[in-house]
């Protein structure tokens, strides 16, 4: 895997860790952010490819800025590598939805660190950075959050807007197409995912309501490839238009 | 395999290629610097130039090096966190072994497993220290490019010395020029030690 | 009109007409030399003969009435005045006048009739102690001599060495007293033969005539026309045209002596010293050059059209581009082959000999360019009732041909605002405790690889708030940009186009054309302009031009994608943006070179892509140059480079040409100084960086 900056501003950086090289299990992608110093991983990924997901992440920060981790529900592609990076770092504060903290304890992390995030939503504070935990519930799991930065201006979006794309990928849907063409051809790759995927039309329509109120650079899902200027809002528009939990017919 | 030890070989990785690359940087500046102020002299500091062009290629160089050893670290760090990954499989199946009131007498297929990932392991961390030594190798390589540098800068200011009637501050250039050597040898000394007391911790476990 | 004796007569002429220029101004100090006199009577004579060939009647008279005026002079039948020198001048002027006219392939009409009618007076000594005709000066005219009675023969026959020559005999008449004016004495004509042939007087081509030992009376009209047809301007002996082509360097000949003679009574006078790399050798050639020297340096010196030479520098402008291309591309083949490295530095070595070589085909000496500035400073100062010394220095010094070319008239420009609007009346200067004559004094030095050129006077100086107050009421700046303004800033508005102190246009400057054409000139010769000035005291204009127009050495430097190149002429240094460094004053951004040098930051990414950079967000270097600290991307290295000229882009823009990268991509070539200006104009939006971040950490 490779890691790009999403976002600079001196001491504050994003970065995408992107392009999985174990094709066998389904492509993710792990975000970081870094502030004066300290940093957190959203949706660190699962333990199959923990491995390279480490070594490209030391590249851009060094471990020992890591002070917490971001999981956005339950499931192991997303949260399964807890107890390596455990391993690694036990002074990790990891922030689970509080739904699912039993659950994923079962992936082997009996004594990490666990810190609840209520239904309601909170925040975290990252390098003197607030980060606001947005609820996302029902968008896939029925505990779900996602992470905003209003200062980068990034939300991070976990399974909305995921695309199943190719080994080799771009981390970003063309940024420089101001037809909409490429988002176009893009979202033909993201049409399934949602429609499988996300169960309710009602949380979705919720979503996109408080969503479009933030204001939004990029949006980063956990799958596929970011959004980035107006096809942030071409990807609203779409969403919105989509009827979702029809997959199966 | 002491994972902390090598979480403090993984910073000390970074802060070194951060240092690196910020030296080296420097020293690319530093190079067309003096080579700026050759060409604004006309054919006055010619012998200069052709130091200051050698110190630019000879940066140009340590560059390519110092990526060279970012491609070496990646798979190093990979290969430990492979290992890491593998202990976990090799740790469960340990405790399933000794929580069973029987030992693991009564299932030999749980010891044999046990077993394999032992020897995986095993090979992983001797492929490990393999990829550690040819590590190492490129940090040499790159002290050796910088030893060169080192040479390269002290022709510079006999250089500087014998064009110093010109007035162009060759002298101050030379200095500066030294001093970014010196960073990134500095820098490179500290990691050389950082991956040795790894590789002498892992060759004597093996 | 015979176009070939045409291209070979024009760049002749006009060299001989500034050199007649030249030798007219000297005499007003050294009205006695007879070697200048002669040099002058030859000029026009040789005009002449050209004009007769390309059958130019009109240029041949007025010539003719000239070389007459001068024929008296050189005799000593007449003595020069100060009408003369101004009729002389005049006609200098009218014969250049003709030979725009011969270039632009017509024949010149008749030369103004007042004039030459004045000429021929005072030819015919009727004006002999006249009206000045262009103010006063002193006329140090001594009675003539009486008019010679003789009658010229001129016979062919051979010499006692064998050759065909020319003999002519006087004879006794007392019936010529009363055209004695048009007439020459034996001495004198011995004396033309002499400069004009030397000691081997080519033979006749008519030999039948030459068996002839009868000799025929002949008037000396006809025997000029006899010299003219034979010989016109191929004439040997006339080394001096030879001697002052491009490619000779050895140009100074013995002026230094006359000029070292003090000016008796005129108010312009000139003094030449050479810069210290020429020897002294100069001073020690005889004043007058054999015609065997002469046609050792004819053999040596080749006259050469400028088209070609420009064709040259072209082609050796592409080849440096290719030699960069080739190293480029053998830099990229990744694996080290011994041959091709040594094959590639060797074509390096040889294409800069060659550039060199090239380089050094087009140098001429300034001198070129400083022989039209006495006349100027003459001209200009008596028109204005001012009195100046022009002292000139480093005419040896060689600058490239395209910059000697162009700063003809911006020179010309500087002298005439600099005794227009810099030096006071005598009257004032005296009131002000300085000596009534000022001082204009014209350098050229020789700095590395540039060439300084200075105009700087004693005069008054330039008040800077005096120029604030015009340029807003001209419109040039608003009054909010004036108040921003630097004292220095406020002088260099004189630059700005459509500024001209002067509120009355006057004939000397003050056209509203002046100023900010010379800047433009010396930006488009890639040259720099300073100005200093000191209230009172003076001021002094300096130009700095790189020492070839050939080759330009440049730094790459990447704007995000983009790569543009900088002249390395501009580069002070290359620094690292440090944030605690950048300051704010008076609405820009400055940054702090060293403890006490603060400087305006240029962005690039906000003057080319309307997008500041963002420091800490990308990667930013700094280019320090004299006026601003030029904020890139990254700087990628160097190179020399040959600049294109663009002429697709508006007057107003920040390049001064393209070039071709060894990656063989166009480059725009970025001008510094330009980027710096427009920062100062517009100050306040120009440069903003997003330091925000620190602040919310």
């Amino acid at each position: 895997m490779k890691a790009a900056p999403v976002f600079e501003a001196g001491s504050h950086r994003w970065w995408i860790i992107y392009d999985q090289d174990e094709h066998r299990v389904i492509d993710s992608n792990v975000y970081v952010i870094e502030s004066n110093g300290q940093s957190i991983i959203l949706d660190p990924g699962g333990f199959e490819i923990f491995p390279q997901v480490f070594a490209a992440m030391v590249e851009v920060i060094p471990p020992s800025s890591l002070k917490a981790a971001f999981v956005s529900h339950q499931d192991p592609d997303i949260a399964s590598s807890l107890p390596l990076w455990h391993a690694c770092n036990d002074k990790m504060e990891w922030y689970v939805p509080k739904l699912w903290e039993g659950f994923i304890r079962h992936y082997g992390a009996l004594n990490a660190p666990l810190q609840n995030i209520s239904d309601e939503g909170g925040d975290v504070m990252i390098g003197g950075r607030r980060l606001e935990f947005i609820p996302a519930h029902y968008l896939h799991s029925s505990a779900n959050f996602h992470v905003y930065d209003p200062e980068a201006k990034i939300l991070f979006s976990g399974d909305v807007g995921a695309a199943l794309l190719p080994p080799g990928h771009d981390a970003w849907v063309d940024r420089r197409d101001k037809t909409g063409r490429a988002f176009e051809e893009h979202i033909k790759k993201a049409k399934y995912f949602h429609e499988r995927w996300m169960p309710s039309n009602a949380a979705k329509k919720n979503w996109i309501e408080r969503v479009s109120q933030l204001d939004i650079q990029h949006l980063c899902p956990q799958h596929g490839a970011i959004y980035s200027g107006d096809n942030v809002k071409r990807f609203l528009d779409w969403f919105d238009k989509i009827n979702v939990g029809t997959g199966i017919n | 395999m002491d994972i902390q030890h090598i979480m403090r070989v993984v910073d000390a990785s970074f802060a070194a290629r951060q240092s690196i690359e910020k030296a080296l940087r420097e020293i690319d500046r530093r190079a067309l610097n003096a080579m700026v102020l050759v060409k604004r002299h006309g054919n006055a500091l010619a012998g200069y130039g052709v130091v200051a062009q050698a110190f630019r290629e000879r940066a140009a160089i340590l560059k390519t090096s110092a990526s060279h050893l970012q491609e070496s670290i990646a798979p190093l760090i990979e290969a430990y966190m492979r290992i890491l990954q593998h202990q976990r499989f090799a740790q469960s199946f340990q405790e399933m072994l000794s929580d069973s009131p029987l030992h693991g007498q009564a299932c030999p297929n749980l010891i044999s497993t046990q077993n394999t990932w032992q020897k995986i392991i095993q090979q992983e961390e001797v492929e490990a220290v393999k990829i550690l030594g040819h590590l190492l190798e490129t940090v040499q390589q790159l002290q050796e490019g910088i030893e060169e540098q080192e040479y390269v800068v002290t022709n510079g200011r006999i250089e500087a010395a014998l064009a110093e009637r010109t007035g162009a501050p060759l002298m101050r250039v030379s200095r500066d020029m030294g001093e970014a050597v010196r960073t990134v040898a500095q820098a490179i000394r500290s990691y050389r030690h950082q991956l040795e007391s790894l590789e002498h911790e892992s060759s004597t476990r093996l | 009109m015979d176009m070939e004796i045409l291209q070979d007569y024009l760049p002749e002429a006009r060299e001989l007409l500034e050199k007649a220029q030249d030798d007219t101004l000297r005499l007003e100090s050294d009205p006695n030399n007879d070697e200048v006199l002669a040099s002058v009577f030859r000029a026009f004579h040789t005009l002449k003969g050209g004009a007769g060939f390309l059958e130019a009647d009109h240029l041949v008279s007025w010539t003719h009435h000239l070389e007459d005026l001068l024929d008296k002079l050189r005799s000593h039948t007449l003595v020069i005045n100060g009408s003369m020198i101004d009729a002389i001048l005049r006609g200098l002027d009218v014969i250049d006048d003709m030979l725009q006219q011969l270039a632009c392939g017509e024949n010149p009409g008749p030369g103004p009739e007042e004039l030459g009618q004045l000429i021929q007076e005072l030819a015919a000594g009727k004006r002999a102690e006249g009206v000045s005709v262009n103010g006063p000066i002193e006329s140090d005219a001594t009675p003539s001599p009486p008019p010679s009675e003789s009658m010229l023969l001129v016979s062919q026959r051979p010499t006692v060495a064998g050759e065909a020559g020319l003999f002519l005999e006087r004879t006794e008449s007392a019936s010529s007293s009363e055209t004695a004016a048009d007439e020459i004495t034996d001495a004198e004509f011995e004396a033309t033969l002499d400069a004009l042939y030397g000691n081997k007087a080519p033979g006749v081509t008519n030999a039948s005539d030459s068996e002839h030992l009868n000799s025929d009376e002949i008037s000396p009209e006809e025997f000029e026309q006899v010299l003219d047809q034979m010989y016109g301007k191929q004439a040997p002996g006339y080394e001096q045209p030879a001697l002052t082509t491009p490619v000779s360097a050895k140009s100074t000949e013995s002026e230094q002596a006359a000029a070292e003679i003090a000016p008796p009574t005129q108010s312009v006078s000139t003094t030449t010293s050479p810069s210290p790399e020429v020897t002294n050798a100069s001073k020690v050639t005889p004043p007058a050059r054999s015609a065997a020297a002469a046609q050792e340096a004819a053999e040596t010196t080749l006259r050469v059209d400028a088209a070609r030479l420009d064709a040259v520098m072209n082609q050796v402008g592409e080849l440096v581009l290719l030699r960069n291309r080739l190293s480029s591309a053998i830099g990229s083949l990744g694996e080290e082959n011994e041959d091709m490295l040594r094959i590639a530095r060797e074509v390096d070595i040889t294409v800069n000999d060659i550039q060199s070589t090239v380089m050094r085909l087009r140098m001429q000496p300034c001198k070129r360019l400083f022989q039209q500035l006495p006349r100027v400073v003459r001209d200009a100062s008596r028109q204005l009732g001012k009195e100046v010394t022009l002292e000139i220095v480093g005419e040896d010094v060689e600058i490239d041909k395209a910059v000697v070319d162009a700063l003809s008239g911006p020179m010309t420009h500087l002298l005439r605002n600099s005794l227009d609007h810099g030096v006071e009346s005598p009257a004032d200067r005296q009131a002000a405790g300085k000596a009534r004559s000022a001082k204009i004094r014209v350098a050229a030095i020789h700095l590395g690889d540039k060439v300084r050129i200075e105009v700087s006077d004693d005069g008054r100086g330039i008040d800077s708030q005096f120029v604030t107050r015009k340029a807003v009421d001209k419109g040039v700046i608003t009054a909010e940009q004036a108040a921003r303004l630097s004292e220095q800033e406020a002088v260099e508005l004189i630059f700005r186009p459509g500024f001209s102190t002067n509120d009355q246009v006057t004939d000397i400057s003050g056209r509203g054309v002046g100023m900010d054409v010379v800047k433009e000139t010396v930006r488009k010769l890639r040259g720099r302009l300073d100005i200093e000035t000191k209230p009172g005291l003076g001021t002094s204009i300096s130009m700095e031009f790189p020492l070839t127009m050939a080759v330009l050495p440049v730094l790459y430097l990447r704007l995000r994608r983009e790569i543009y190149a900088l002249p390395v002429s501009s580069i002070e240094s290359l620094l690292d943006i440090q944030e605690n460094r950048i300051h704010r004053m008076s609405g820009r951004s400055v940054y702090r070179v060293d403890g006490t040098e603060v400087i305006p930051m240029v962005d690039l990414g906000r003057l080319l892509h309307d997008r500041p950079l963002r420091l800490g967000s990308e990667p930013i270097e700094g280019i320090l140059t004299e006026r601003g600290l030029i904020m890139v991307s990254e700087v990628l290295g160097n190179e020399d480079s040959v600049v294109k000229p663009i002429d697709f882009l508006a007057e107003q823009n920040w390049y001064q040409g393209a070039t071709i990268s060894g990656k063989g991509n166009v480059v725009l070539i970025l001008d510094a100084g330009a980027l710096a200006n427009h920062v100062i104009d517009h100050g306040g939006d120009s440069t903003i960086i997003n330091i925000s971040c620190k602040g919310a950490a």
